[in-house]
Order: C-alpha cells, then sequence, then structure tokens
C-alpha cells in the first residue's frame, strides 16, 4: 500500500483521501521545520490545509492543561541536518520509484 | 546500569505521563538512561505513507548519533517510533537502500546497536529485579495487555513475541501482583494516526477493543503506545459522547502499572493527566467493595 501511495506523491497525483493526505503533508513540515513533531503547529496546518476549524476544538482546553500540548515546538539539535534530509530525499535521484520510460 | 534513550516526539507532549512514569520507576531500580544527543523525528506513518528513503533516513540519522555517542543499547518506549527504528535496521540491510540511504544522510551507516521497546527492556532487567521492588497488593486489578500492531507486526522485522497471541507484556503485569484477562483485541489496530483525519474510524476500532476488554472482565487496559493510548483514553470522551450507555475503562501505561506496584501515587506517576479517570479501579478491592 505504502508502495502505491509513495509512487502517486512522486507523480504528483491528486489524492483520493486528501485529509489524509493534508495531514501527512503536515506533520512533515513539522519535522521539516523542528527536526521534532510539533503538535500544536500540526494541528493549526492541518486545519488550514482542511479548513475543519472546528473539528476537536472542544479536546484543546483539556490537552493544553495538562501540559500535553505544548504551545512552542521541542527542537532537535539536528534540525539543520533533518531539513537537508527531507530535502534530498525530495530530489528524483532517491526516490523509489523511478520514471523509468520518461 | 544505563542504557541509552530514544523518547521519540510524543514523550514530551501527548504522551509525557509515558516519560515520567518511566523515569520514577527506573529511577526506583538504579537504572540510569541516556537520551541520544540530537535526536530528531522518526517520521511515523507520515513519512512511510510517502517516501520509502526518508522513512528509512529519519531512523537512521537517530541510530548512527546514538552509535556515534558510544550507546549499545537503546529503549525506545514509543511502539511507533520502536517499529520505525527496527523497520530502518531492517532495510538497511539491503545494498541498494544502504546506498541510497547513506547518500542521503551524508555518513556511512553500521550497524551494532540493540533497539529495545518497553516491555523488552522490563524483560532484559529481569522480573526478579522488578519483583523485588513491588510494595502494593495489585491483586484487585485486572488487566487487559494491548499490544496493537506495532509492538509485534510485521514479525520478520521485530523478531518480538507472537504476532498474534503475544504474552511477554502479561508477564511484566503478573510480576508486579496484577491479574491479566484472555481476551480478543490484544493486536487489533486502534486507528492510530487517522486519529486526527479520520476520528470516526479510530472511534469505531476503539470502541471494539475497549468493550472486548471490558466483556472479559477486566478494569484496566494496559498499553506500551502513546498513539494506542490517546486512541483508547482520549478519544474514549467521544465514543461515550456517541453512545449512550458505553461503559468506561481507564487506561495505563506498563510503565505507570509498575510504579504503582511499587508504590508511587498516582500524582507522581502522572496518571491524573489521564482523560478517563483511574483513581477508583486502582483502590484497593477492599476500598471498593466498602463504598
Amino acid at each position: 500500500m505504502d508502495a502505491v501511495r509513495e509512487l502517486s506523491v512522486i507523480y504528483g497525483m491528486e489524492a483520493g483521501d486528501k485529509d489524509t493526505a493534508k495531514f501527512h503533508e503536515a506533520f512533515l513540515d513539522q519535522i521539516k521545520n523542528f527536526g521534532k513533531s510539533y503538535e500544536l503547529g500540526l494541528i493549526m496546518e492541518y486545519k488550514m490545509k482542511t479548513m475543519h476549524l472546528m473539528k476537536d476544538v472542544e479536546l484543546a482546553p483539556g490537552m493544553l492543561m495538562r501540559g500535553k500540548m505544548s504551545l512552542t515546538p521541542h527542537l532537535s539539535k539536528e534540525r539543520k541536518n533533518i531539513k537537508k534530509i527531507m530535502e534530498k530525499t525530495k530530489t528524483p535521484e532517491h526516490k523509489d520509484g523511478e520514471r523509468k520510460g520518461e | 546500569m544505563s542504557y541509552g534513550y530514544y523518547p521519540g516526539c510524543s514523550l514530551s507532549g501527548t504522551a509525557k505521563e509515558f516519560d515520567i512514569s518511566l523515569k520514577k520507576v527506573l529511577q526506583k531500580l538504579s537504572v540510569e538512561l541516556t537520551e541520544i544527543q540530537g535526536w530528531a523525528c522518526c517520521g511515523a506513518s507520515s513519512a512511510h505513507a510517502t517516501s520509502h528513503i526518508l522513512s528509512i533516513a529519519l531512523p537512521v540519522h537517530s541510530l548512527l548519533l546514538a552509535k556515534e555517542q558510544g550507546l549499545k543499547e537503546v529503549v525506545t518506549p514509543c511502539a511507533a517510533c520502536y517499529n520505525r527504528l527496527v523497520n530502518a535496521q531492517h532495510e538497511m540491510k539491503d545494498p541498494s537502500t544502504r546506498t541510497k540511504v547513506e547518500t542521503v544522510v551524508d555518513k556511512p551507516y553500521s550497524n551494532g546497536l540493540e533497539v529495545l521497546n518497553l516491555i523488552q527492556f522490563f524483560n532484559l532487567l529481569g522480573a526478579d529485579t522488578i519483583k523485588a521492588k513491588v510494595t502494593e497488593k495489585l491483586g484487585h486489578i485486572k488487566a487487559a495487555c494491548y499490544y496493537g500492531c506495532l509492538l509485534v507486526r510485521p514479525h520478520d522485522v521485530t523478531g518480538f513475541d507472537d504476532e498474534e497471541q503475544p504474552r511477554t507484556m502479561e508477564a511484566v503485569v503478573e510480576a508486579v501482583g496484577a491479574k491479566t484477562v484472555d481476551w480478543n483485541f490484544k493486536t487489533e489496530c486502534c486507528g492510530a494516526a487517522h486519529s486526527i483525519a479520520h476520528t470516526n474510524i479510530v472511534e469505531h476500532l476503539s470502541k471494539k477493543i475497549i468493550d472486548d476488554a471490558i466483556a472479559h472482565g477486566a478494569n484496566v487496559i494496559i498499553v506500551a503506545c502513546p498513539m494506542c493510548h490517546s486512541n483508547l483514553d482520549m478519544r474514549q470522551l467521544n465514543i461515550i459522547k456517541s453512545f449512550p450507555g458505553q461503559k468506561t475503562i481507564p487506561v495505563l501505561y506498563l510503565s505507570e502499572l509498575v510504579g504503582l506496584a511499587m508504590g508511587m501515587s498516582l500524582k507522581e506517576l502522572a496518571i491524573d493527566l489521564h482523560f478517563i479517570k483511574a483513581d477508583e479501579i486502582l483502590k484497593p478491592a477492599e476500598a471498593v467493595t466498602a463504598k
């Protein structure tokens, strides 16, 4: 299943399940920026991408009060290298699904 | 004793009680954890759903840091991170993949690290070592041990326990004096990372797990995965709203149960951060009966 999903990303095909695709984009954006997942950033970006603005808002106070969602991101000291890794895997020579015959 | 530590992103956020309780328990056992300096996210589902090489390169980056820092064993309490780390080790056995990943991370790869999930780690420390610190009787606790997908599958990658009928978590739970129940959903999926994009699927799957645990006499579900915990605990609030008459059940991390057996309080172990309260069910049987 992953192989098909990955190929659809490589070939720029439109996702049938747009919400999940937007979730993955938002998740990977946090890693690219901070080297680690940033939950609040992920939720905000996902909401803006999908416009599901009110979804799960009732859970936010409980998460914040328990300290389960930080207002600021936790940074990896290696975030610059992580960003490089993520940029390199976007170039065609590192793609697993090679565009043979094109 | 000191072991390398890859906490993963959740353990400083949604699963902070997993981190707190594990460290408290290890303090009691005089075991130290050395966090990998500079570790980064394993990529989780989002990396492997979009780029095969990225899904290996991210864990390999942290594994190489651990190796450079002289660590031999790396404890990875998050089941999802554990799965990505051992999967990366497995994939790097393929020469073509290894060449591509080495180019991406810009370092030569060498293995030699042992990545341990929480259950493996407790088993490594030994039931007798843990039992020696137990001060509380937990015989009134009937635990449904929930492994989820990522601790045991795929078996040729994890090489851990039985992929359909695992028993290693039960061994730890029973070692600290709690009872375990036989049930049907110990390796069923809770919906995992679909929690945000497809909440209804997660609620549907998690309800089945919760209902089966209750039907088999459990009064607590024990997990070793932040994603499973979040889906079974926090999402239980949605399930209660959606299904009138729904029975509730607290969900504890394995490290929290071990900590309770060692005499630590709910607050000390940060169990009070859970959405489904655990205090009532964790009172000694006499107290519950007398109420």
